[in-house]
């Protein structure tokens, strides 16, 4: 008897604590690798770990990384808003109607395939060096992922399940909001993560190529000095700022789907 | 048995020589060149043509940015890079084990602006596109605001490349930019009295470019690296007595521009001395350029001309 309650003791704690403690060892084994590569004896040089969380420390004292952050999201932020506004309107159109679907997703085709570093100097000479030219293209970057998406969960919904719907004599209306949103709730939420993913790197893309702001902005200027440290930091915090937002959208995705 | 002696001997007396020419590397140099390449790399193409009749192959590694090219030298995929001076100091002081041998340029920018904004001080509240604050471009704007009109107060803008800065002068999105002779007489073809310059950033006597090599390779192939120079040297001498050779590369290297205005900014290059091999590497000019460009941000670990140029590889006089 002993013996099984302490099997079953064992049991729980690997079941409780592995899963936890298994990413915390890789991560803890990658820390101790990049600390032993690294070299500290110049700046041009690959970063230690502790040279890198210096280097971010140091940046947060100074309030150069939170006022980069902050102007950097600006555009984020309306650019990625933009392209909810549009990609989820028009990925239900396209996956309502065929004629909409054979229009438009030639054109979002082309911007999955095209290298989009390639406009951007058009976008400047046609929307300025301001915040627009950086909205676009986040709203670029951001909106076909979340328009293929929301068409795609769209055009999964059971089709009895909408046939039903119209015998028990749904508005059109009615059949959108109670039926297809429900259902394609998930494929649209899934879309609108990787357009956020997206987003962030249409957002340091347009720094980095056109006018200089934000975290782009910061960037080049410690890649200028060859401030390896300070580089490897702002590129983990734009990493890192994918890594949560992206977590958030996940948890608003699971809150919203709960059963009541 | 005797017969695979035999073989392995004639196959080791085969492949020796070759193994030899591998480990010397004598007669093979890679040069890292920033793209699109301009007049001020011509000079150099000319000397690696020369070289190569010599039996010296120079081959040219191109690159987008000055940073990953000096990455690329740190890391030995080049052998030595042309870019500019406070690339080459800021590199130094990160900890890059190199030197400037050679000179390139002296600052050959100008203050292109509005046809209506004709003085310093009507920038004030106009939105005016530097490369980066801590730059040629950058440092010379802002010593010439203070200096000329410190009362004025300009938007100054970071728009990285000069192409970027062209687009958004002819855009309207910029009213006044530094950019380099070449690119500021290709705008006013482009758009014939639409702009004008407000100053010559020449007369500031800033050097601008140079050549750069880690101190090893200087070291290892000395004989080699003497006779690059020798022979760059000797091209910007010839081009100084007959410029005909130089502006029929510059031709060659921007069809695309009227070949007029091509010849016009070869005659200012040769007239203005803005080639400086020799010069651009004797102390009193590297140090008036580390003064000009630690004024941005002082420098941490170079306190004098010898930590990042030397004189070694120079010899005679430019422009002879």
């Amino acid at each position: 008897m002993a013996t099984a309650s302490g099997f079953s003791q064992s049991t729980d704690w690997k079941a409780r604590y592995l899963p936890l403690l298994l990413p915390l060892g890789l991560l803890a084994v990658i820390i101790a690798a990049w600390q032993a590569i690294g070299d500290d004896s110049a700046s041009i040089a690959l970063p230690t770990f502790m040279r890198t969380v210096r280097s971010f420390y140091e940046l947060i004292v100074s309030g150069e990384l939170p006022l980069a952050f902050f102007r950097s999201n600006i555009a984020l932020f309306w650019g990625y808003l933009l392209a909810l506004a549009v990609a989820i309107p028009l990925g239900i159109a396209m996956g309502s109607a065929d004629t909409v679907r054979k229009l438009v997703n030639p054109y979002l085709m082309i911007l999955i395939s095209m290298p989009l570093i390639t406009v951007l100097p058009i976008l400047q000479l046609i929307f300025g060096l301001g915040l627009m030219t950086r909205v676009v293209v986040v709203f670029i970057f951001a909106i076909v992922y979340i328009a293929l998406n929301t068409c795609v969960g769209v055009r999964s919904v059971p089709v009895d399940l909408q046939e039903m719907s119209r015998s028990f004599c749904a508005s059109r209306r009615q059949q959108l909001f109670k039926v297809v949103l429900p259902h394609a709730f998930p494929a649209i939420m899934a879309g609108a993560r990787l357009g956020l993913g997206r987003g962030i790197v249409g957002m340091v893309i347009a720094e980095l190529f056109l006018m200089s702001e934000g975290l782009g902005s910061l960037l080049s200027f410690y890649m200028t000095r060859f401030d390896t440290g300070a580089v490897l930091a702002i590129a983990l915090t734009m990493v890192l700022e994918g890594v949560v937002v992206i977590s958030l959208a996940r948890r608003v995705e699971a809150a919203l789907t709960r059963r009541p | 048995m005797k017969r695979r002696l035999k073989f392995l001997v004639a196959a080791i007396t085969a492949v020796l020589p070759f193994s030899a020419f591998a480990q010397d590397g004598a007669g093979s140099v890679r040069l890292g060149v920033e793209i699109p390449a301009s007049i001020v790399n011509v000079p150099m193409f000319m000397t690696i043509d020369r070289l190569k009749e010599k039996g010296v192959e120079v081959s040219i590694v191109e690159f987008q940015s000055p940073e990953t090219m000096t990455l690329a030298l740190r890391n030995g995929e080049v052998d030595f890079i042309g870019t500019s001076a406070g690339t080459t100091f800021s590199a130094i002081d990160a900890g890059l084990e190199g030197k400037a041998f050679l000179g390139m340029a002296m600052s050959d920018f100008l203050m292109v602006a509005k046809k209506d904004l004709t003085t310093c001080q009507s920038l004030d509240g106009k939105n005016v596109g530097v490369q980066s604050r801590e730059g040629t471009t950058g440092v010379l704007t802002i010593r010439w605001l203070e200096a000329e009109c410190p009362d004025a107060r300009p938007n100054v803008l970071i728009v990285p490349g000069s192409e970027n800065r062209v687009a958004g002068l002819i855009a309207g999105q910029l009213d006044a930019s530094p950019i380099d002779s070449q690119n500021t007489a290709q705008l006013m073809a482009l758009k014939p009295g639409e702009f004008t310059t407000i100053e010559s950033f020449s007369k500031a006597g800033v050097l601008a470019s140079l050549y750069f090599a880690s101190n090893r390779w200087l070291e290892e192939q000395a004989p080699t690296v003497k006779v690059l120079v020798e022979e760059y040297n000797a091209v910007v001498n010839d081009i100084t007595k007959d410029r005909s050779e130089f502006a029929r590369r510059t031709k060659e290297l921007l069809p695309d521009t009227d070949p007029e205005i091509v010849q016009a900014v070869v005659d200012g290059y040769v007239d203005r001395k803005v080639l400086v091999p020799v010069s651009g590497v004797q102390p009193d000019v590297i140090e008036d350029a580390l003064e000009f460009y630690g004024s941005a941000r002082p420098y941490a670990k170079i306190k004098t001309a010898e930590d990042v140029a030397t004189t070694e590889f120079v010899t005679g006089r430019e422009g002879q």
